[in-house]
């Protein structure tokens, strides 16, 4: 490997590699905590769990031998933990500051592992760790401190650090304002925030995430009846609370093609739709067939640019889940009082979230067929994310880094998924530059079961973000 | 003056009498109620936990504690089927009697939630003269009531015809049992002239009501498969078709969710004496039709008028959601797109609709052209046909009529039921020439099949009177 600006590559990438191995064991000893975050887990704060894994965190990075660090692990009363890393940079008071971003906290199990593989019984199968939160997102507080470790060991520089891991994220991160409120002194001013919980289109080239959807979303009851009759009796005399749903979702999306309505899209940014051509390129047909299908059933479009910017671009309606309904073996003939649905609605990248629940809203409750009841529960929505623009500098380095790592060209990425913090941070250090990059790749499957996460990609993730953060600590200075 | 003497003094024995019979057996009819059996569809476990069994042994144990004079009482429980009550009561005049045949189901509804307070599916309670309990007005009253109307005949020293008494235990679960038993029990029923079903509905509590038509059903859970494994839904959607989305494209074909109109493949056109008779009991009913529903707070009902919602009840296909698979609880259900879902559809039919049609219908619109080329998959498809009453003779709507008048104090009504019996359509073809009374008493917030199921007790006792009056005045009419 060449060197670069004076970056020794080969021994960032020999050192990467020696500390992820030895880190290994401990990481796996995380896995195993069965947490999940405070949105799928009532006692959250009671049992114990997402605590534990945020001190087994704390411990890694104390033993991780950084130099200049301050480790901090926040619980505050009726929050999830928070930990914090402060490090000084090479040079002292006239650096800049990296801002690291990740989360501990964990989805739930989901159902339908592979034998032999299951959320909280790590395994390694071919270089992959099968894992509920490996990928999504615990190997995030690894890459931040060995990055940092390498760069020290190496005798090399790096600018003043934070590292934020926050432990809401799959909850809509509504902690972390408190806690950056808090620590609003200590962090001081951000030059560039890199956070470590988003994709890769695959496992061969660094991947730069710009854009990311919003979401907006709610459990949404249509009540008819005060309680459950004879549906002999009552079918075509009292209106279906199922029926009236039907309805309602039709005001949201078109069920023929998906498209949802105008009140939750925007025009595409022409920057961004030129760099969605190019990315798409690369994924080619990778978009469509990157996704399990069951047996001859199609993708919405052939179009591999219409799929992407159909998952990047456009909102899109989900139903994730439900109560009222029975269970479908044991459901007697009963017309039912009332039926609740999950609706999960993504947004595009510059779409406020707050015009969208307001949207939502009023679509849903007013003039509701037959009169019925509409209950709106648990309303919740998160911005989109879209990246300023890079300096000069840090494309050249985020280049340099794919192909000293990957031996390939960096790529942008626009993400289906939504991290809402992102906006956030964008909006609380408006001059600080992102790179947002991860490794939930092809079949990584954060959410669903057999979640990987893969080891050789992650471990020249962690050497490009090396190499990164030292090369542009001469770029920060104050 | 006399002639109201004359009555009067029947209306009272016959009540009396019904009144201790009733009384006597509440006990052990209460303790009937406290098993918590379910149907075969609800429980796989039904033959192997012995509910159902212990029913149907209590339920035989309340049969000969009656003391019924001529009768032969067994409980069949043959192999991997649900048990079957059969009663067999001599004619008062030996082999020149026709015969009555009595049905009525010893199985139950699964319990379901929402109970009111202090009220629950097996602890059964009385309050203001309604007992409260899973089972109780479907159907556990029917063996009490079949058996009390002969017993009370047979001690006012009045004459009845021969009797047979058929209690299954499967008609929740759509009656799949009953053929073998009427099978295996034809030669010792031979032929019957008179068909008593209990267990269907009145329109109110005040009078007595003849169940005319029943309407079918098709049903069957139904499954979208669009992946083989759960997704993260922001990196999926727009890409994966969604099999919710799907499914509301396939639930369209069925009916419009606008109006709940169900397609022409399931409907019929409306007999013109049924429209007729239609038109009388919608006015009977009026409002009540529709009042009688716990609509939730400004809930509108499907229509307005009162004969649009009898027909649309009676006589128009409906669809129901009734359960659903695959769909997480909202309460923690995490963004993903998930591999399938499954929703139960149950779809009445009109009482003339040919079933074996309708699932053809039913599996044609679900599985062909496929949105997306999405796996369909349909399990336990299963129908029954609706019922449409022959005329009787007058002799009997006389007795009809007078019973009504002489026990409620007004006339008998004829009706439609939006429910299904799907046996009434096996015995008509089975018995021909027979004649149906089909009776019951599930009015007005009796709620089967929901919560606080409630048997209203004046209105039974007297039903029971009616039927006992009936049935002795048949006598003389089915002999052969």
């Amino acid at each position: 490997m060449d060197q670069q600006q004076g970056i020794p590559a080969e021994q960032i990438n020999q050192l990467v590699n020696k500390h992820f191995d030895d880190a290994l064991p401990k990481l796996i000893e995380i896995l195993k905590i069965p947490s999940q975050s405070r949105m799928f887990d009532p006692e959250y704060l009671t049992n114990g769990l997402l605590l534990r894994t945020a001190q087994e965190f704390r411990d890694y990075i104390l033993g991780a031998n950084l130099k200049n660090v301050k480790v901090e692990l926040l619980e505050d009363e009726g929050y999830s933990p928070f930990l914090f890393v402060e490090i000084d940079g090479s040079d002292g008071q006239t650096d800049g500051t990296v801002l690291f971003y990740g989360h501990m906290d964990k989805q739930p199990p989901f159902n339908g592992w592979k034998e032999g593989l299951s959320a909280y019984e790590p395994k390694i199968v071919d270089d992959k760790l099968y894992a509920r939160g490996g990928a999504d997102d615990h190997y995030s507080v690894l890459g931040a401190v060995i990055a940092i470790r390498t760069i020290q060991e190496l005798g090399l520089k790096h600018p003043r650090i934070v590292m934020t891991f926050e432990a809401d994220e799959e909850s809509g991160s509504a902690h972390i304002d408190h806690y950056l409120a808090k620590l609003k002194e200590k962090i001081g001013d951000v030059d560039l925030v890199v956070c470590l919980d988003s994709g890769c289109g695959n496992y061969e080239q660094l991947w730069i995430t710009t854009t990311l959807r919003g979401m907006v979303g709610a459990c949404v009851t249509v009540k008819v009846l005060d309680e459950g009759v004879h549906s002999g009796d009552a079918s075509g005399v009292v209106p279906s609370s199922f029926r009236i749903q039907r309805l309602l979702l039709d005001r949201i999306d078109n069920p023929n093609t998906g498209e949802v309505v105008e009140d939750f899209q925007v025009n595409i940014p022409g920057e961004r739709y030129l760099q969605a051509q190019k990315a798409a390129e690369v994924l080619g047909k990778s978009t469509l067939t990157k996704f399990p299908f069951h047996g001859t059933t199609q993708p919405t479009t052939q179009d591999y640019f219409k799929a992407y910017l159909n998952r990047i671009w456009k909102a899109q309606l989900s139903v994730v889940g439900a109560e009222g309904l029975p269970q479908a073996k044991t459901a007697g003939n009963v017309l039912r009082p009332e039926t609740t649905l999950k609706y999960s609605l993504r947004l595009p990248p510059t779409k406020d979230p707050k015009e969208a629940e307001a949207a939502f809203v009023k679509i849903l409750t007013t003039n509701v067929p037959y009169n019925a009841t509409v209950k709106i529960n648990g309303l919740g929505s998160g911005s989109g994310f879209n990246a300023p623009i890079n300096q000069p500098y840090l494309d050249s380095l985020i280049q340099s880094a794919s192909q000293l790592f990957y031996k390939k060209d960096a790529q942008t990425l626009g993400e289906g998924g939504s991290i809402p913090l992102m906006n956030t941070l964008k909006e609380q250090y408006p001059k600080a530059q992102f790179i947002v990059t991860g490794v939930l790749g092809p079949n990584s499957n954060a959410h669903g079961p057999n979640e990987f996460l893969h080891i050789p990609f992650t471990k020249n993730l962690i050497s490009c973000i090396t190499y990164i953060v030292t090369g542009l600590q001469i770029h920060l200075k104050k | 003056m006399l002639q109201d003497q004359v009555q009067g003094n029947k209306r009272v024995q016959f009540q009396e009498t019904v009144d201790k019979h009733f009384d006597d057996s509440l006990p052990l009819f209460m303790d009937i109620l406290r098993v918590p059996s379910q149907s075969r569809e609800f429980d796989p476990e039904y033959l192997t936990n012995g509910l159902l069994l212990q029913s149907a042994k209590l339920f035989k144990e309340l049969v000969e504690n009656l003391k019924l004079k001529n009768a032969k009482i067994e409980l069949l429980t043959d192999e991997g089927l649900s048990p079957f009550l059969f009663v067999e009561v001599e004619g008062s005049d030996g082999d020149t009697d026709g015969s009555v045949l009595f049905y009525g189901h010893m199985d139950k509804q699964p319990p379901f939630t929402g109970w009111r307070d202090g009220l629950s599916a097996y602890d059964p309670k009385i309050i203001n003269d309604k007992l409260y309990a899973r089972g109780g007005a479907d159907d556990s009253y029917s063996v009490l009531g079949s058996v009390i109307a002969i017993r009370t005949i047979q001690d006012l020293g009045l004459k009845h015809p021969r009797v047979v008494m058929i209690f299954e235990a499967d008609e929740e679960s759509g009656s799949d049992h009953i053929e073998h038993y009427l099978n295996k029990l034809k030669d010792r029923i031979a032929n019957v002239d008179l068909i008593v079903c209990l267990d269907s509905g009145c329109g109110n509590y005040e009078q007595f009501w003849s169940t005319t038509t029943l309407r079918g059903l098709v049903g069957a859970n139904v499954t979208v498969q669009i992946l083989n494994e759960g997704v993260h839904s922001g990196d999926a959607s727009g890409v994966v078709p969604s099999s919710f989305r799907i499914f509301r494209q396939l639930l369209n074909r069925i009916d419009d969710p606008k109006t709940g109109e169900v397609v022409d493949d399931f409907q019929v056109t409306i007999p013109g004496e049924r429209y007729i008779q239609a038109q009388k009991t919608a006015a009977v009913f009026s409002e009540g039709l529709i009042n009688k529903f716990p609509l939730h707070q400004n809930t509108q009902p499907v229509s307005a008028d009162p004969f649009k919602a009898y027909i649309n009840k009676v006589w128009k296909a409906q669809l129901a959601i009734t359960g659903a698979d695959g769909l997480p609880h909202a309460s923690n259900a995490g963004n993903v797109l998930r591999p399938e879902t499954t929703l139960k559809l149950s779809v009445r039919l009109p009482p003339t609709k040919d079933p074996k049609e309708a699932e053809e219908s039913f599996i044609r619109i679900l599985t062909t052209n496929i949105p997306y080329g999405a796996t369909v998959k349909i399990e336990g498809l299963n129908s029954g046909a609706g019922f449409n009453a022959l005329d009787n003779k007058p002799y009997l709507d006389k007795l009809i009529d007078e019973a009504s008048n002489l026990f409620y104090g007004k006339e008998a009504v004829t009706f439609g039921e939006g429910g299904s019996i799907p046996l009434m359509n096996t015995l008509q073809q089975q018995f021909p020439q027979a004649q149906f009374i089909i009776t019951g008493v599930l009015g007005p917030n009796s709620n089967e099949h929901g919560p606080n199921e409630c048997l209203d007790l004046p209105y039974t006792k007297k039903l029971i009177s009616c039927i006992a009056y009936i049935v002795s005045g048949a006598q003389q009419h089915l002999k052969k």
